[in-house]
């Protein structure tokens, strides 16, 4: 392994010689480059910002069915959930169709971030498939709620007749 | 010209975007892969076509007590679905395989990755177990 090469391409070494296929995005001045690969059935990103230390975010996208994007009451769930989720973070698409659950990586030198890699992509996806498990739960029992508020609405109804 | 048999399982790999390779020989078919670093195998045996095993094998920590992991080893062989775990005292491995009779492995290729989350967990559990 070359030392003078830059990080994302020791990275994405690393990566590989763990069993995973890699893609690379360059920016247009090569400070910033973005790794993305597959496990457990969701695609990694992997942000590398070169420099000394180099910064590393690893992000994973979630898609929310449709039938559960209520904007508002998601955001507050991903608030709740990023408050216990141990430094990860989640921005909601402005559609609400998808979240991104990031952890940042800072001050970590690329050996030091290798050796923590499957870790944080670990932190990653538990926080997201528990943001995700809380939207479902949020939506169904609203589903469930409302359901038992019409009905009640409707014997009412019924009832007053 | 025999059917490569194993062609579905890796392409199941190559849509999970792991690499693979092939360690073929006269007696079985066989893929060896990575996941997040840890080592898998699938093989299968030209005289027994039904018979897939996927699998993983691990070094034993050298001070630990073959009493004490065959105790644990056999806990989780009656409690998880789908993992067999068997101790190779000699070589101080343990390996963790689902062994599956299968039609055609195209069958196993939609629960490919509750599969390797079965070895993964059981391989987790069982060091964890192991240590405390």
């Amino acid at each position: 392994m070359s030392f003078g090469s830059p990080v994302r391409e020791r990275l994405a070494r690393f990566i590989q010689g763990e069993g995973h296929r890699v893609e690379m995005a360059l920016s247009d001045d090569e400070s910033v480059a973005e790794l993305l690969f597959r496990t457990r059935g969701y695609v990694v990103s992997v942000t590398v910002h070169e420099g000394e230390p180099p910064r590393f975010e690893v992000a994973t996208a979630y898609e929310i069915p449709s039938w559960a994007r209520e904007r508002a009451q998601n955001a507050t769930v991903l608030q709740d959930v990023a408050d216990d989720a141990d430094g990860v973070h989640f921005t909601l698409a402005p559609d609400g169709k998808h979240f991104v659950a990031v952890l940042e990586c800072a001050g970590l030198e690329l050996e030091a971030f290798q050796s923590e890699f499957w870790g944080c992509v670990g932190r990653v996806r538990d926080a997201g498939i528990s943001a995700l498990e809380r939207i479902f739960d949020r939506s169904e029992s609203r589903a469930a709620a409302d359901k038992f508020i019409k009905s009640l609405q409707s014997r009412g109804t019924h009832g007053s007749g | 010209m025999e059917a490569d048999r194993l062609a579905p399982l890796e392409a199941a790999l190559e849509e999970e975007g792991l690499l693979a390779t092939r360690d073929d020989d006269e007696n079985a078919l066989r893929i060896a892969f990575k996941s997040e670093g840890d080592r898998y195998f699938i093989v299968s045996y030209r005289d027994d076509p039904n018979f897939v095993m996927i699998g993983s094998g691990w070094s034993l920590p050298a001070e630990m007590q073959p009493d004490r992991a065959m105790r644990i080893a056999n806990m989780l062989n009656a409690r998880k679905k789908f993992v067999k775990i068997a101790l190779w005292e000699q070589e101080n491995d343990v390996l963790f395989t689902v062994e599956l009779c299968v039609l055609t492995p195209e069958e196993i290729r939609p629960h490919f990755g509750r599969i390797l989350d079965a070895l993964r967990d059981t391989a987790l559990e069982f060091f964890s177990e192991l240590r405390v």
